[in-house]
């Protein structure tokens, strides 16, 4: 049997406020295929944040169990959950995201850096990512130098520039106008077609949700439609 | 993460941050050039110290009588010359007088003892013409360098032989006597109370038929060794009490030396204390850079820096702020060490100014700057870095990438 990009089964996730226990995910169970292209949508605190961070190896879950690529995090230590994000994972953010003194080809290079790519390489993939963006004119322009639109290219130009399996994207359409989205949309999609990445796209937004294969609803911490 | 990578992110963060990274810079630059004046300084005076002391021996000392004090005659010499410990004495005279010889006519001093003693009193004097002095050499003396050949005008010289005039005045008569250059010796350099280079040297007994009392106004007392020093002064205070004062260039050494690293240790502690509030102000600039950059930080979690690489990236941040700082001071503290000698060696200038000897120990030092205060202040500035980077780092590296990522 084929091993699944993503697998969450019964994943709680409960976040403690002083005393308080307030419950993110409780009990969430999915499969996401290998090369899949699913958007996950909900209405606010259902918890589909939670599930990208948990999905991104960026959180643990409280109970349950998660496979994320067949490695199941909570057996996993902070180095080498780091190495999972850094190889698997490509994150893209409602925020873009970037930091914001570097240039545009500094901020791609970045995952490389970490790597250990030497310098004649990460120049060379960081421009080919940002090529495949349409950004390859821009790269020493700094974020702030940038439109919205630009600096989400640039964010996934980012998340691709490893060669990742999974491509993670929170809201990425939720902070620019309706031609970025639409481009952005695109953009994402054809990673998905072109390269083979798992996509996960997590929004409110129909629009982003619509080439979508699979459309995932989560309400109240469970995937209710979509499974 | 490869080294040169993360001193290039720990760069852009401190650039990123200008004024707040030079400040704190400076802070650090200030404590390690404190550090090295201090050091430089304090070794150079001490190998001055060192140095003059091997030059005048630490084993002389001179007795002198005080104000309506003892009256010294041969039987305190000879009584002086049989203490434990003693290899030698004699009278000393030391004065201010007039020379005259030819066209020259300048005031020097006239130093007279022992011949016999001045060989064991300043070991290092060599003669470059004539013959030593003899004890019976009632009218011969010997001219220190500068006084044969005066540095103020080459062409008006002393020779061996010739006639030279010395006037000194008692109460109120102008006392004038001459005498027969037997010798002429060669440069000595500057020592504390003796300069020797400036002064006439004569027996006893020309000093005696010069100057016409009985009584001697010093006596030199040559130790066996510079151990036998301390006991003797307690000797010679217990023989003579108030009635005499002792000038020891070994005990006067150690005082100034004693001052110095007290002055020395209180420094440090200044210096330390300025290099605490430079590591504090690093620990504040870095603990704000990770509060701002919370954000960042949830980033770099997101791409897959572990929590070692973030704390790394801060501990790099802080330690190049020492590294900076470090050599900054470096360059400061060497350049501060150079001019300040001058200064420091002015102000801890030693006057014996009520004594007939008194003279100003002429100080002029080199600061040592070595090799190895470069490196340990180089390292130390580093440290201070480090240390004060590891709290903010490890609050970084602890960061909940949720929670970071979520930041304003």
């Amino acid at each position: 049997m084929e091993i699944p990009a993503i697998k969450f089964d019964n994943v709680w996730k409960i976040y403690r406020m002083g005393a308080v226990e307030v419950p993110a995910l409780k009990g969430l169970s999915i499969e996401i295929r290998r090369g899949e292209h699913v958007a996950v949508m909900g209405p606010s605190g259902s918890g589909k944040s939670t599930f990208l961070h948990l999905a991104g190896a960026l959180d643990k879950p409280t109970k349950g169990r998660i496979l994320i690529e067949g490695r199941d995090p909570n057996k996993l230590s902070d180095g080498e959950l780091s190495m999972l994000r850094n190889k698997y994972i490509g994150f893209v953010f409602q925020t873009f995201n970037l930091i914001p003194r570097l240039t545009a080809l500094q901020n791609v290079m970045l995952p490389l850096i970490l790597r250990g790519v030497d310098g004649v390489e990460r120049v060379k993939r960081a421009k080919e990512a940002l090529e495949r963006v349409g950004l390859g004119h821009r790269i020493n322009h700094r974020p702030t130098e940038m439109s919205g639109g630009e600096q989400q290219r640039v964010a996934m130009a980012r998340a691709i520039v490893t060669d990742p399996k999974i491509i993670l994207a929170d809201e990425p359409t939720g902070n620019l106008d309706s031609a970025s989205a639409a481009e952005i949309v695109n953009l994402l999609t054809t990673l998905n077609r072109d390269l083979g990445i798992t996509l996960v796209v997590v929004t409110h937004n129909p629009e982003a949700a619509a080439p979508a294969r699979r459309i995932v609803r989560i309400r109240d911490g469970v995937v209710y439609e979509g499974n | 993460m490869k080294l040169l990578d993360i001193l290039w992110y720990a760069f852009k963060g401190l650039r990123d941050r200008k004024t707040r990274s030079v400040l704190t810079i400076l802070g650090i630059a200030i404590g390690i050039t404190a550090v090295i004046t201090l050091v430089s300084n304090t070794s150079g005076f001490d190998n001055f110290l060192t140095e003059v002391l091997s030059r005048i021996g630490s084993n002389n000392l001179w007795i002198i009588p005080t104000e309506g004090g003892v009256k010294f005659t041969d039987t305190d010499v000879v009584m002086l010359s049989r203490l434990p410990g003693v290899r030698a004495t004699a009278p000393f005279y030391f004065q201010r007088v007039l020379l005259k010889a030819g066209s020259i006519e300048k005031y020097v001093n006239f130093l007279a003892t022992d011949p016999r003693v001045i060989k064991l009193i300043l070991p290092d004097l060599n003669l470059k013409e004539g013959e030593p002095l003899q004890p019976s050499d009632v009218a011969l003396v010997a001219l220190g360098h500068k006084v044969a050949n005066p540095p103020e005008d080459p062409n008006k010289q002393i020779r061996l032989y010739s006639s030279v005039s010395i006037l000194i005045q008692q109460s109120s008569i102008l006392k004038t006597r001459s005498f027969m250059v037997g010798a002429i010796y060669d440069e000595f350099g500057s020592t504390p109370y003796l300069d020797v280079d400036n002064s006439i040297l004569a027996s006893v007994e020309a000093a005696r038929s010069l100057l016409g009392s009985k009584h001697y106004p010093a006596i030199v007392i040559v130790a066996e060794s510079p151990e036998a020093v301390e006991p003797l002064i307690e000797m010679l205070r217990d023989m003579y009490g108030d009635r005499i004062e002792i000038i020891s260039p070994l005990t006067i050494v150690r005082n100034v030396r004693a001052i110095i690293s007290n002055f020395s240790i209180f420094m440090f502690v200044v210096a330390s204390v300025s290099l605490v509030v430079a590591g504090i102000g690093i620990m504040n600039t870095m603990m704000m850079s990770v509060m701002e950059r919370t954000r960042e930080i949830g980033i770099l979690r997101a791409i897959g820096f572990s929590q070692r690489d973030v704390a790394t990236i801060f501990l790099a941040e802080a330690a190049l702020i020492g590294v900076i700082g470090g050599l900054l001071g470096i360059l400061l503290g060497a350049s501060a060490s150079l001019t300040l000698g001058d200064v420091f060696g002015r102000m801890f200038q030693v006057g014996e100014t009520s004594t007939r000897m008194g003279q100003v120990i002429q100080i002029s030092y080199t600061p040592v700057i070595s090799l190895n205060l470069i490196i340990e202040s180089f390292l130390f500035a580093i440290f201070v870095g480090v240390f004060s980077g590891l709290y903010p780092a490890m609050k970084a590296s602890r960061m909940d990438p949720v929670q970071a990522l979520r930041a304003e």
